[in-house]
């Protein structure tokens, strides 16, 4: 098992390294000089010429990579062009938003999809499951922006319940720190709500044919116990596998919701950054996104194996 | 004797489907007295396993339907219990081995809960007892140092060593009738053997009745006292043991013992039955087997043959006279 682990997190490195090459060929292969977008036309070259030395961006690129990644290794991720501020300290202002709201869409998503899922199962190809099936097809086909508006026209606007936005603002009360997230969480959990339900549906009608489930009513077992010992245990497997890997993946899609709720959160951050061609940024939060990616994935395989007693590395 | 175990009277079990009803079991009627052990042979889809279905209420209704003038055991009439009452019945009074012991446990739970849940249920007992009471059944059903299986999970048994965890699971809390449906199907030729010894010794230890599903025909001669042979919901013929498989009275039953291979007939091909089963949903007026029959005669096409006792405690519903048709060869 512990072999597995460290075999598994011993393949990070290279995978990002595959990634931050391709990303460090992508950004300065496209139109666009972050210095000279910064600085405005009327700058003299030499000062021009002067920043882009301070940046390295004048070494070949080999040269740039392999410095930029000596200094990655020494926890530098170094300067952002456009902000007067180190990429690594704009990542902890901005991760932990993301994070908190990547977590509260799913704890959502997780909480309104056990239900639905398990009712749809059971009620299957009734008006309970085409409702249920509704839901879901609603939560796949509406693009969360497009959802998120819905929502602060309904929830904010008219009915005036919660902030549309607050993330980041100082704030007194446990709820005026918490409000803020409800929103964006629900927008960005909906298609998490849809999946998750979906797969919770096909797993549990699936369990709930098999002979063990017989084998356990046979044995005059509550219906309760069948349902949630025989049946939900086997069904939850491959959906905790699916919450690790979609967490790692809604880390990396809040741009829109960011956007909308006006969050300071990576999204932001990282739009910003292409839009002033900010490499460092861009390079910097690419290599945390795809190392928080990689590692939801390693922990969705850790889960499988203690979930399922079949399954050991 | 003392009243039988479980009386069957006209057991009817239906299925509701897009191509209209199926008929699974249409009509079944037998008694099974105690101590006795009843051989249910048919081949697949013939209703065996829905018959013993019923019998645990284990038909999810809908879209299932079971119907039964009367379906009584040890003096419970199981038809009129709530689900409620039935959970008490099943494995404490009415337990069930089922075919694919790689499939029938659960994977994800150990060998030792599973055991232990039905005895917390059913005998109410606490966490060390159940546990001690565990280990005593797996070394019942001679699994080797039990108490060291009790946290593993079914993967880790080999498929004879899961069977009997089935078994010893099904006997736990000493049930009057245990129905085996195809108990032995899924296992080695050898693995059978002991399986069947097994059962047989321990079934006699706590004086249960059995109800053997299967289709080997070989097995149930050894094994039962009687045997009911069923073909399209229905039993066609029925009586002890030597009866059936010296003077079998039904088509299908003379059918089933040609494609059985036999010891003393080296050489002999084997005659296997033409042909396919009826579509249950269909409504039949005539015998069922008929369109496969190698024996059938002029009354056969004009009406249904009714189930008769031919000879004492021999019922057959065949109007033909298959007397001499089987070799025999002693």
């Amino acid at each position: 098992m512990w072999r597995y682990v460290f075999r598994r997190l011993g393949q990070i490195p290279i995978v990002l390294v595959v990634v931050t090459i391709t990303i460090f060929i992508v950004v300065r292969s496209t139109p666009g000089d972050p210095i000279q977008i910064m600085l405005g036309m009327q700058t003299s070259p030499d000062a021009v010429a002067a920043i882009r030395h301070e940046f390295r961006f004048d070494q070949p690129l080999y040269r740039q990579y392999l410095l930029w990644l000596w200094d990655v290794v020494h926890g530098d991720l170094g300067r952002s062009v456009r902000l007067n501020q180190s990429v690594v300290s704009l990542l902890t202002e901005r991760f932990p938003v993301s994070f908190r709201l990547a977590l509260a869409a799913m704890v959502f998503a997780v909480l309104v999809s056990i239900p639905l899922g398990i009712i749809s199962a059971l009620r299957r190809n009734t008006w309970v499951d085409y409702l249920c099936t509704g839901v879901t097809l609603i939560g796949f086909s509406i693009p969360n922006f497009a959802l998120a508006l819905v929502l602060i026209f309904v929830l904010s606007v008219k009915l005036q319940l919660l902030p549309i936005t607050g993330i980041g603002a100082t704030s007194s009360s446990l709820w005026a720190s918490i409000a803020p997230y409800v929103l964006p969480s629900l927008a960005l959990g909906m298609l998490q709500v849809a999946v998750l339900t979906r797969l919770l549906r096909s797993s549990m009608i699936d369990v709930l044919s098999q002979d063990y489930i017989r084998t356990a009513r046979a044995k005059g077992l509550m219906p309760s116990t069948v349902l949630v010992v025989h049946a939900l245990k086997n069904a939850l497997i491959p959906f905790v596998t699916m919450i690790a890997i979609q967490f790692g993946y809604l880390i990396g899609i809040q741009v829109t919701i960011e956007y909308t709720f006006a969050i300071p959160g990576m999204g932001t951050a990282i739009l910003n950054a292409v839009v002033n061609r900010d490499f460092p940024v861009i390079q910097g939060f690419t290599l945390v996104i795809a190392s928080f990616f990689l590692l939801t994935n390693i922990l969705a395989d850790i889960l499988y194996s203690v979930l399922d007693p079949r399954i050991r590395y | 004797m003392t009243s039988p175990l479980l009386t069957v009277n006209n057991l009817r079990t239906s299925f509701r489907s897009d191509r209209g009803t199926v008929r699974a079991v249409d009509g079944v009627s037998f008694t099974l007295n105690r101590g006795e052990i009843l051989g249910l042979v048919g081949e697949s889809g013939s209703g065996k396993s829905m018959t013993a279905m019923s019998i645990m209420r284990l038909i999810p209704e809908p879209p299932g339907s079971v119907e039964a003038d009367e379906l009584r055991f040890d003096g419970i009439d199981l038809l009129a219990l709530s689900e409620r009452q039935m959970l008490d019945v099943r494995a404490a009074r009415i337990a069930m081995i089922f075919q694919d012991p790689m499939r029938s446990l659960n994977p994800v739970l150990s060998v030792g809960r599973q055991l232990t849940e039905t005895l917390r249920r059913h005998l109410a007992l606490d966490g060390a007892a159940a546990r001690r009471r565990a280990i005593e059944l797996l070394e019942m059903v001679g699994i080797p140092m039990a108490k060291s299986r009790l946290g593993a999970y079914p993967h880790e048994f080999s498929g004879g060593m899961r069977q009997r965890v089935m078994i010893a699971i099904a006997l736990s809390c000493n049930p009057s009738l245990l129905i085996a449906d195809e108990a032995t199907t899924a296992l080695d030729v050898t693995v059978q053997a002991q399986i069947v010894d097994l059962i047989k010794t321990l079934v006699k230890d706590i004086g249960a009745s059995v109800i053997w599903i299967s289709h080997d025909l070989g097995l149930v001669a050894n094994l039962c006292d009687r045997v009911n042979v069923m073909y399209a919901g229905r039993i066609v013929e029925s009586g002890p043991i030597r009866d059936v498989f010296y003077r079998p009275s039904h088509g299908y039953t003379l059918g089933l013992m040609s494609c059985t291979p036999r010891i003393d007939l080296v050489g002999e091909r084997l005659r296997p039955i033409e042909g396919l089963p009826p579509d249950l949903s269909r409504p039949m007026t005539l015998c069922p087997f008929l369109p496969r029959c190698a024996h059938s005669v002029d009354r056969c096409r004009t009406e249904r043959p009714a189930l008769i006792e031919e000879q004492p405690a021999h019922w057959a519903s065949c109007f033909a006279d298959l007397t001499g048709s089987w070799r025999q060869t002693t």
